[in-house]
């Protein structure tokens, strides 16, 4: 399994997904045939699967009990039939439906063209410490910083670069959902 | 960037507690304080979309690849077999 360190190497990442792909996707994906899905829901399902399976295992740390096979298809089916509830409650309820949580919905462009305004290099900066939860030292490496020291100040730099376009903006985070 | 780290551990809920009732202390009567942390908590949840953003599209580049790529085509096959009619 992955350690934390190597949380930081895209070719790693990319090793990573490719073997889960090939070892669990075809039983997600004869679980949603079987439940009348297309290839396209499955691909779907198993993207969200995925993420959820590096968040827990590889940036938390939780550890497994079962194969990550066994744990991606249990992820996969709870999210179809999640889907599933959804989609027949918002049939019930025409148009309203005020179970969305902002959380899982996919962000639009505007977020994208506001982040690249704040700067790539700071965005990857911050999302390393605050969502991969690398350590310090470990960002300062991936981002060739002279020291763990100069690496914060630079974090903190940017974090209130970002806070400081988010006020001018007067944006919320919902601003950013299509 | 002192305030700013400030802010970041009452937000989360780290460090020295004496410092984080200061800030909150603040709060009450500094709007400008109570407002950049707002701003920073939006911030983080920014931060974390955007970060979820690049590992999707990570995952994507892959899944193109895996169902594309000639090298995995036993793989594609097993896997359309089941929405075949």
């Amino acid at each position: 399994m992955l350690t934390e360190a190597s949380v930081a190497s895209a070719a790693t990442k990319e090793t990573l997904f490719t073997q889960l792909y090939l070892q669990a996707f075809p039983a997600v994906a004869r679980y949603i045939s079987r439940k009348g899905g297309t290839l396209e829901e499955a691909q779907d399902i198993f993207q969200e699967a995925l993420l959820v399976y590096y968040e827990k295992v590889v940036i938390d740390g939780f550890e497994l009990k079962n194969s990550p096979r066994a744990y991606i298809l249990g992820i996969a089916r709870n999210l179809w039939l999640k889907a599933q509830e959804k989609s027949i409650r918002t049939e019930s309820m025409s148009d309203l439906d005020f179970s969305e949580t902002p959380e899982s919905q996919p962000v639009s462009e505007k977020l994208l063209s506001f982040l690249q305004q704040a700067g790539k290099k700071c965005m990857d900066v911050l999302q390393s410490f605050y969502y991969e939860k690398l350590s310090m030292r470990e960002v300062s490496a991936r981002f060739g910083f002279r020291s763990e020291r100069s690496a914060t100040v630079q974090k903190y730099k940017c974090l209130e670069k970002v806070r400081e376009q988010v006020k001018a903006k007067s944006l919320t985070y919902e601003d950013f959902l299509d | 960037m002192i305030e700013t780290e400030q802010i970041e551990k009452f937000i989360r809920q780290e460090g020295d507690i004496s410092k984080r009732l200061f800030i909150e202390a603040r709060m009450q009567i500094d709007r400008e304080l109570a407002e950049r942390v707002t701003f920073q908590q939006q911030t983080y949840q920014l931060i974390r979309e955007y970060g979820r953003q690049q590992l999707r599209a990570e995952i994507s580049r892959v899944q193109k690849k895996v169902f594309k790529d000639s090298v995995y085509q036993k793989f594609q096959t097993k896997v359309q077999s089941y929405f075949k009619i």
